[in-house]
């Protein structure tokens, strides 16, 4: 019974879920905080509505308490006499800016459930050359289906015709309730287009890491845009780097660079680099820094003082002992 | 380390104060807005300017359709949009409702398209493939000022706040609310909704 006992609690124990799993479900659950949504099958309509969260999560899902930025900004296209697109364009870049891919890896809900769907247990497909190629669909859809289609038809492509976050958030959010059982009715030939396309990603999602990210979203394509000057994110130290490729290898995106447009930002790397190049940038508010490493009896600033070529983070330890010194002076 | 430790900690409180203040608010601080009636209570009374066919064709300056006017007949009042399928789809079964009680029951559809003046709303119907056998119905066709907040909103006035289309109230000859739906009706169901009122 003991040994019972023990067991469970080692299992807890090595299924810890890590930080960026916590902020996942955290993300999921704050994006559709208007739970009793699911209970009455009507979907939230008050004044949050009118901003984007940063990840995908479909506006008609009975929790959702803001917009899909996705289908705000292909509505707003479509609605492009009016100065809608430059509102929905700005909250997009200032996410971009601030965020970049980093919103991939940790704040979105459809990223988070194919990172579960991956972790059922079945022969995996590697990244190989013709994912590589494939990662590039995504920059297509975000030109014909959430621009050009918007534009010219008015009409919502992307979320019309493949989106199945929506499918399953939005349709079956709704379908599932009893409220709206009018809604059985009137389904169409073109769900069963879009319910095809949620059981193949759903299906597809257990052999293949992240399979809509990578192949089909283009809001992560869009947010890949920024990857070289979004505020947050992996970063790779040049001058420590000794193009083993373990964090390539060990990546299961379709990267090319640590950091590059397809990377999600999801630190798995990190912890992998030999030799230490690859850190979080941004602020020390949100993260701590993985660079120091000397004993702890060291006569700290002498040596800090030795290193040559004096790199960013090099000069950054030196200052934090200069402060240290004159803290303990005082 | 010690100020990052602190962040930390303060980083994991504000995320649970906000998500729990979010959990709190949205599902027992805010409540949907009822700005309109129910069941059972009087409907509120509401003049509208109908259209009007000639030549085959809908043209403003219709009659007004008061509906305190009506109660001498049970009154089906339907919402519609242009770019609602359901909506359209469900039209000739309204009409034909209207064409087999013609004597006792009168159905007006009413559009509140905010995007679309009276002039876009008519070309699109004496234009539209779809619509091309309308101009023969008996059934009344109006357009309201769907704004948000706007006194002749007749969808919100009528109880309806999410939106949602095809809508269709029914109004009993004392003028109570008899039935509220959102979502598509039928031949059959209306005629089971209106049975009990002739």
């Amino acid at each position: 019974m003991k040994k019972f006992f023990t067991k469970i609690k080692n299992w807890f124990v090595d299924h810890k879920p890590s930080k960026r799993r916590i902020i996942q479900l955290y993300t999921a659950l704050l994006y559709n905080a208007n739970i009793k949504g699911f209970f009455n099958g009507q979907i939230y309509k008050g004044p949050t509505k009118n901003l984007c969260v940063p990840g995908i999560n479909c506006y008609s899902c009975p929790g959702a308490v803001g917009s899909c930025p996705l289908g705000a900004l292909q509505n707003a296209l479509s609605a492009s006499d009016t100065r809608l697109p430059a509102y929905i364009f700005g909250i997009v870049i200032l996410f971009g800016l601030l965020l970049g891919r980093t919103i991939c890896g940790f704040l979105c809900p459809i990223g988070l459930g194919q990172d579960l769907l991956y972790k059922i247990k079945t022969p995996k497909l590697k990244k190989n050359k013709v994912t590589y190629a494939l990662s590039y669909l995504k920059y297509v859809l975000l030109i014909a289906l959430v621009v050009i289609v918007p534009l010219v038809f008015a009409v919502p492509g992307f979320c019309e015709f493949i989106c199945p976050a929506g499918t399953f958030e939005g349709g079956f959010g709704l379908l599932s309730n009893q409220a709206n059982e009018g809604l059985l009715a009137i389904l169409g030939p073109l769900f069963t287009w879009k319910f095809t396309v949620l059981v193949l990603v759903a299906v597809g999602g257990i052999f293949i890491f992240r399979i809509f990210c990578r192949f089909l979203c283009p809001l992560g394509a869009l947010y890949g845009f920024f990857c070289r000057i979004a505020m947050l994110g992996v970063k790779l130290d040049k001058n420590k780097c000794t193009d083993c490729g373990l964090c390539i290898s060990v990546c299961k995106m379709d990267i090319k660079r640590v950091g590059d447009h397809e990377c999600i930002h999801c630190g798995a790397c990190i912890s992998v680099c030999p030799t230490k190049a690859i850190t979080w940038k941004g602020s020390q508010l949100f993260v701590r820094e993985n660079n120091v490493d000397m004993p702890a009896d060291t006569e700290i600033k002498p040596i800090a003082s030795m290193l040559k070529p004096k790199t960013e983070t090099s000069a950054k330890v030196e200052k934090m002992a200069t402060a240290e010194v004159e803290n303990e002076n005082e | 380390m010690k100020t990052n430790k602190k962040l930390e900690i303060t980083a994991w409180v504000a995320a649970g104060t906000l998500l729990m203040g979010a959990l709190a608010y949205y599902n027992f601080v805010d409540k949907p807005i009822q700005r309109g009636v129910e069941v059972g209570d009087f409907c509120p009374d509401f003049t509208i300017a109908t259209y009007q066919v000639q030549d085959g064709e809908f043209k403003t300056g219709g009659d007004f359709f008061t509906l305190s006017d009506q109660l001498d007949k049970v009154v089906i009042i339907n919402f519609w949009a242009t770019y609602c399928a359901p909506c359209k789809a469900e039209l000739p079964e309204f009409n034909q409702i209207q064409e087999t009680y013609s004597e006792d029951v009168v159905v007006i559809t009413l559009d509140g398209e905010t995007s679309l003046t009276d002039e876009q709303l008519l070309a699109w119907m004496n234009t539209n493939e779809e619509s091309a056998a309308w101009d023969s119905f008996s059934i009344l066709f109006a357009k309201y000022d769907g704004s948000e907040g706007s006194a002749a909103n007749v969808y919100n006035r009528l109880g309806f706040v999410s939106g949602a289309l095809p809508a269709t109230v029914v109004v009993d000859r004392e003028g109570k609310i008899a039935f509220k739906k959102e979502g598509s009706m039928h031949y059959e169901d209306l005629e089971k909704v209106i049975t009990p009122l002739l």
